[in-house]
């Protein structure tokens, strides 16, 4: 694609899928009654209906997507690793666990206000934890040490997130509903909040862009070429992990945008360096989160599949093409 | 050159998996009512395409024991999963499926050995205030897990002399029945009815099960006919990842068949339950609706919808005619006190 085109293309496509969410449901809603409830409002039931539920899962879509397209874009570059995604190196679960924990805790506080503080420590303490482990011995935090370290870092998370859940069922109740990764029933409010954390997650990421480019010729070059390579990998990572945090608390552990998004935005910018593939990461995994929750929507009317779901099955057949690919694309 | 063209054709079939993927599901979004009971999204009573009309109110052909007089033993009880003989009135009963627990104590008989429905206590708040005589013994209990999974080892460290369980354990027949003689029942709220016939029969005390059952059905007649029959009832239940509403082939549904109440056009299907979005929650409009929430309103999809526009511009809400019903009876565990506490609920409100 010519790079004049990306953008545009990139930034038409989702404002496409924006456009559906707000049209296509289990609902049949006719287009010029969408457009009429957008701008005058009304009470009528299809009114109420874009109005208070496809404008604010819309909303949710968006920047939970665009979170964990920055966050997944960020952290292949930090761990020079094609297959690291906040679900891999151990984030998502340790945000997962961290949001148990505020239902736990938290007793009457639900939603992303109550959670956020608490994904985001998880999210913390489990990529300490991944780090440490991985960065010891010899040959420090190699790739393929970091993905072992988070992997199994998420299988405990995991077993240890099930116990206290198994154990006590009002937790699960309310953890059941939150964890199948859903964009729908959160309140209206949640996308303002999560909005200053997007924006200080993006800012620390596309900050280090250049510094990434720098380390992907490894960590030699890149202190010869003057870049700190501890403060660049460590600003990214806290971006990255304040990104999947937001988005975990306000929409539950959402697999594979993090992971497919990154690819299809290095495929479509080819050599085009992190500041370009950052912000785009960003726009594609905005698309795909909301196409997938479009989809899910459809699929199983009148009832609906959650995005969480949706997302490995849209997200699988992009992640195929793009390896079939590779091998002959040169 | 040619990765630009290569390039095009990726992000062209990426797109066109998107758009195939949405073109196909459009079609089913804009199918009828008729249509979509077709669909998936449908819960069927087992081994049926169609439900039944109204709770089956006698024994499944061939079943039941051979020994029509209550008290006597020995008696060889045929089942779902096979026929069973027990020896001598038994006196440690482990009951694996919740509703049987139900048909026990109304029978004036208290189970040594239970297990808990997810979410739930071994023994449910609306049974354990309708028999306040069997506190002491209902709290002795032996919790043998969750009937999802129930914990062999524990059931059978509880020493049980008859088992009861219903078909969803099917599986499980021959390991019970090397731990006591077990009973298979039907299961399925609508089956409540032959359910309890067969434990009756199964504990030696059919008849009393049947006068039972008999005193229930008219008492729910009685009441029915004493109201406005015109008056559409709606049956809606939220759990924590789904929002369903009853039809015809359902405990509840069954129960209002029972009663000769109507009910909405949307909720006339013979099956058990269909699931519904939040954003066709107004298809469960009706006069009155009787919902219930799994868990707490506030923690979960219920809290949103019940909060959200949508809900408070449907007929029976603005009405105030949205009433707020205990989970436990009314959609998840089946039986005679479950059955009386729906019917007296209606009633009140319906009158």
């Amino acid at each position: 694609m010519r790079r004049a085109l990306v953008w545009p293309t990139a930034a038409l496509a989702v404002a496409v899928v924006a456009v559906l969410s707000l049209a296509v449901g289990t609902r049949a809603v006719p287009p010029a009654t969408v457009f009429d409830a957008l701008l005058h409002g009304g009470t009528s039931p299809d009114a109420l209906v874009v109005r208070s539920l496809r404008l604010p899962r819309t909303g949710i879509g968006l920047t939970a997507g665009a979170a964990l397209g920055l966050a997944g874009a960020a952290l292949q570059a930090v761990t020079r690793n094609p297959l690291a995604d906040p679900g891999i190196l151990g984030l998502s679960q340790g945000a997962a666990a961290g949001v148990v924990l505020a239902i736990v805790l938290g007793g009457s506080a639900y939603g992303f206000g109550a959670y956020v503080w608490y994904a985001f420590t998880g999210a913390v303490v489990a990529a300490c934890l991944v780090y440490g482990v991985a960065a010891r011995g010899r040959g420090g935090a190699s790739p393929v040490k970091l993905a072992l370290a988070g992997t199994a870092l998420s299988a405990m998370t995991a077993g240890a997130t099930t116990v206290v859940l198994t154990s006590s069922s009002a937790t699960l109740d309310q953890f059941r509903f939150w964890q199948v990764g859903a964009l729908s029933g959160r309140d209206a409010g949640t996308v303002v909040r999560m909005l200053p954390f997007l924006a200080a997650g993006a800012v620390l990421v596309l900050s280090c862009a250049r510094g990434l480019d720098a380390l992907a010729l490894g960590d030699e070059t890149a202190r010869a070429l003057g870049h700190r390579v501890h403060v660049v990998r460590g600003c990214a990572a806290l971006g990255a992990t304040l990104l999947t945090a937001s988005a975990v608390a306000a929409a539950g552990p959402i697999a594979f945008v993090g992971l497919v998004v990154p690819h299809l935005a290095r495929r479509v910018v080819r050599g085009g360096g992190n500041v370009r593939i950052l912000p785009l990461s960003a726009l594609l995994g905005a698309g795909l989160l909301v196409g997938a929750d479009v989809v899910g929507r459809v699929v199983r009317a009148p009832a609906e599949v959650p995005a969480g779901v949706m997302t490995a099955l849209v997200g699988v057949p992009v992640l195929v093409g793009l390896v079939r690919r590779k091998g002959t694309a040169t | 050159m040619r990765a630009l063209r290569s390039r095009a054709v990726l992000a062209v079939s990426a797109v066109s998996v998107v758009g195939a993927l949405l073109a196909g599901c459009g079609s089913s979004a804009t199918g009828d009512r008729a249509a979509a009971h077709a669909d998936g999204s449908v819960n069927k009573v087992a081994g049926a395409s169609e439900g039944p009309a109204a709770a089956p109110s006698a024994l499944a052909d061939g079943m039941g024991s051979d020994n029509a007089t209550d008290g006597n033993f020995p008696r060889t009880v045929t089942h779902f999963e096979g026929s069973t003989t027990i020896e001598a009135r038994p006196e440690r009963i482990a009951v694996l499926s919740t509703g049987q627990l139900d048909d026990l104590l109304s029978l004036g008989v208290v189970p040594a050995a239970g297990t808990r429905a997810e979410n739930a206590g071994l023994v449910p708040d609306y049974l354990a205030d309708a028999f306040p005589q069997y506190r002491r013994k209902l709290a002795a209990m032996t919790d043998a897990g969750t009937r999802q999974s129930p914990n062999l080892e524990s059931l059978a460290a509880a020493r049980p002399d008859l088992i009861l369980v219903n078909d969803s354990l099917g599986d499980l027949y021959p390991q019970l029945s090397k731990i006591a003689p077990t009973v298979v029942t039907a299961g399925q709220g609508i089956n409540w009815k032959r359910d309890l016939l067969l434990v009756g029969d199964a504990v030696g005390k059919g008849q009393q099960a049947r006068e039972l059952l008999d005193g229930i059905v008219r008492g729910a007649k009685a009441s029915g006919s004493a109201l406005n029959g015109s008056a559409t009832v709606s049956m809606v239940r939220f759990t924590p990842d789904r929002t369903r509403m009853f039809g015809v082939s359902s405990f509840t549904g069954s129960i209002a068949v029972d009663m000769g109440l109507s009910r909405p056009a949307s909720q006339r299907f013979t099956a058990i339950s269909q699931d519904i979005s939040a954003e066709k929650v107004d298809t469960a409009d009706g006069d009155w609706i009787f919902y219930s929430v799994q868990g707490d309103p506030a923690k979960t999809d219920a809290g949103s919808t019940l909060a959200g526009p949508l809900w408070k511009s449907m007929k029976a809400v603005r009405a105030g005619h949205a009433v707020q019903v205990d989970d436990d009876p009314w959609y998840l565990n089946a039986g005679p006190t479950a059955a009386r506490l729906v019917v007296r609920q209606l009633a009140e409100h319906l009158r």
